[in-house]
């Protein structure tokens, strides 16, 4: 049991930095580290993951340089994620994902704090290669759907704050997901991994749609004989610019280019903490002017339940 | 910054509150939430207040100073003559800060420009009414600049001219003539003038501009409440507002040599000015203190002298008689500024437009 689960665990956490993670709560051009695990739990076992994250989006950037603020500016946000997934017949399954989300603005001491249900997202995962006694490759299809079920006309002082403070983008979005990986040993606890997701965002009832986007990463993962395990992914993003009433708008969208690196310690069979990080390599972000992420962290509990 | 929320403990509260909802934290002395402007019209801009830094002390260079090569000639300044001198506010900084607090040698002013409406207004910040810097509040309405002064709080509409919120509400600065033209024109008309140095204490791309294609397309960023579409949106336009009655003139509809429109403006005699070859164009009232109306022609060629007379002297751009019997008199500001079409058109509904 323990020889099996614990592979498994680590296969499911592995998948925990997916991209499509990043577009899943609104937090505007700088989004959220990863709200979704994309687990594809087997024909009849139970996911279940609560995450925390903080994202530090205080870093300003005019195209890939750094530039001084001097407006004492801090920009972060927090969510706190908790996603269920459930292995359906054969090699399908289906994940379920809601957040909360607090946004804080702070400028020269003026503090704007928003907090709120975000969106959710559903998917549906055909998994038709697993990593098994019989093989080492992997490949899982997802398609999906964000759904604006949270708070997306939040106001301070009467006024509706701006997009990117809403918990909620207050707008549909689909979702296409594919992942793959390959065991680079017997007992499928070291293995390399890519996973790559699109989302077209549709328009809030502002007339505000946030940039459709591509997320890629290529990544590997190691667990070892002890309860540790390790995982190292690079992670690019693409995003359009916003657009509001069809206008695009300026100093939104970009490429970034981030490490993720993360670290995960099991419990016991079925149960895992993982904590992981964002660090920025690169961007090359649109326009003159955009605050974007200057770090991310992220703490995950995961359990694997179930037949 | 101040964190409220760490750890787990952070998940708790989230989910415990996420039924959604938004505070912020006033500003000292801020009086509460008397608007006067629909607040569904204020939105938030999105950088918050003061994440667009206004320019406390700002530093100036001759004109000629190689800072300024970046500068293209058709790029536009803000004009202002206050006590004796002539200075000049480049739109590629101004695009950055939109505010600046200003001190001339005896008159503190503030000057503002809105690079999402095209305006440019300067008011005085020594006399009872303003008597205060100003900061960028973050917020807009119909896309316009809304300030707020660091004394109360108060915030001010800088197409409306008066604050409309806080504990100055309705209360009007007292303006001062600016002059919007290019970069182009004004070193020819004011070669001796000092220029806002881009030593502004921020470090910014003052030679890329920070909207995409903004200045000229035909997309607005922000909602409006009214959209005029008798004329492209980004048309420049110098208008004139008295009441409820505003006319409108295209600034590249003027000749291209200085021309002088007698024109009444809800019953007041008032003079227009405009150049389309210098991209210049002003709105003074005709009538002096002494209740004479005076009769004007266009001066050709010596800019910043603009007109003439019928009593024989000549005025300059800025409204001042530089020669004749009246040399030192100023003819009195009209309610009149540069702007983009669409944002005169939302703030003064039903606008006349001149056609030449």
């Amino acid at each position: 049991m323990k020889k099996t689960i614990r592979p498994f665990l680590a296969a499911l956490l592995s998948l925990s930095v997916s991209p499509a993670a990043a577009t899943t709560c609104s937090c505007a051009n700088v989004p959220l580290l990863g709200t979704m695990e994309l687990a594809t739990p087997g024909d009849g076992k139970w996911f279940l993951a609560t995450t925390y994250e903080f994202h530090d989006a205080s870093e300003l950037v005019s195209g890939s340089s750094t530039i001084p603020d001097n407006t004492g500016r801090d920009r972060t946000s927090e969510a706190f994620v908790v996603e269920v997934s459930r292995g359906l017949v054969g090699q399908l399954s289906f994940s379920a994902m809601l957040a909360a989300v607090t946004h804080q603005r702070t400028v020269g001491g003026i503090r704007d704090n928003v907090t709120g249900l975000g969106d959710a997202v559903v998917m549906l995962k055909y998994s038709p290669a697993a990593i098994s006694l019989y093989s080492r490759n992997a490949l899982s299809f997802g398609v999906g759907a964000q759904l604006p079920v949270g708070e997306d006309a939040a106001s301070s002082g009467g006024i509706v704050l701006a997009e990117d403070l809403q918990p909620s983008t207050g707008a549909f979005a689909g979702l296409l997901w594919v992942y793959a990986a390959r065991s680079l040993n017997d007992s499928g606890g070291a293995r390399v991994y890519a996973s790559a997701t699109y989302q077209n965002n549709g328009e809030n009832d502002r007339d505000y749609q946030f940039g459709h986007s591509t997320t890629a990463s290529i990544g590997a993962s190691y667990q070892t004989q002890t309860p540790w395990g390790f995982n190292l992914e690079l992670l690019y993003r693409q995003a359009e610019r916003d657009e509001r009433a069809a206008a695009e708008i300026p100093n939104t969208g970009g490429e970034w280019l981030d490490l993720v690196p993360a670290v995960q310690y099991h419990i016991n069979d079925s149960m895992a903490l993982r904590a992981s990080g964002k660090i920025p390599l690169t961007r090359n972000l649109n326009d003159q002017l955009q605050f974007t992420t200057k770090y991310a962290v992220r703490l995950t509990f995961s359990w694997v339940f179930g037949d | 910054m101040k964190r409220t929320r760490t750890g787990l403990i952070v998940t708790v509260t989230l989910f415990a509150a996420a039924c959604g909802g938004g505070s912020s934290d006033n500003p000292p002395g801020d009086p509460g939430a008397n608007w006067t402007i629909p607040i569904s019209e204020v939105r938030d801009g999105g950088p918050g207040k003061d994440g667009i830094p206004a320019i406390d002390f700002a530093e100036f260079s001759p004109i000629d100073s190689p800072e300024f090569d970046f500068l293209l000639e058709n790029d536009y300044v803000v004009g202002v003559f206050m006590d004796g001198e002539y200075r000049a506010y480049p739109h590629p900084i101004l695009n950055y800060h939109e505010i600046v607090n200003e001190e001339a040698t005896f008159t503190d002013f503030v000057l503002s420009y809105c690079p999402l409406t095209g305006t440019a207004m300067a008011w005085d910040a020594d006399d009872d009414v303003v008597n205060s810097e100003f900061g960028v509040s973050g917020l807009l309405y119909n896309s316009n600049l809304l300030l707020y002064d660091r004394e109360t709080g108060s915030h001010w509409s800088q197409m409306l001219e008066r604050a409309v919120r806080g504990s100055r509400v309705g209360e009007l600065p007292k303006r001062i003539q600016v002059i919007e033209t290019t970069w182009e024109t004004w070193k020819a008309m004011y070669p001796d003038s000092k220029v806002l140095s881009v030593e502004t204490g921020h470090e910014r791309d003052y030679f890329a501009y920070p909207y995409a294609t903004y200045r000229w397309d035909e997309f607005l960023l922000f909602p409006i409440s009214f959209d005029d579409n008798r004329m492209h949106r980004k048309r420049r336009v110098i208008g004139v507002h008295s009441g409820a009655f505003s006319k409108v003139y295209q600034i590249d509809a003027f000749p291209a040599e200085t021309t002088t429109l007698h024109e009444q403006i809800s019953g007041a005699p008032v003079v227009v000015i405009g150049n389309s070859a210098a991209n210049i164009a002003a709105i003074y009232s005709r009538e002096l203190a002494d209740g004479t109306v005076l009769q004007f022609s266009p001066v050709q060629g010596q800019l910043p002298i603009a007109m003439t007379d019928t009593e024989g002297n000549e005025w300059d751009i800025f409204g001042m008689a530089v020669s004749g019997p009246r040399a030192g008199t100023r003819l009195e500001m009209t309610n009149s500024y540069t702007a983009y079409w669409f944002a005169w058109g939302t703030f003064y509904l039903n606008a006349e437009i001149h056609y030449n």
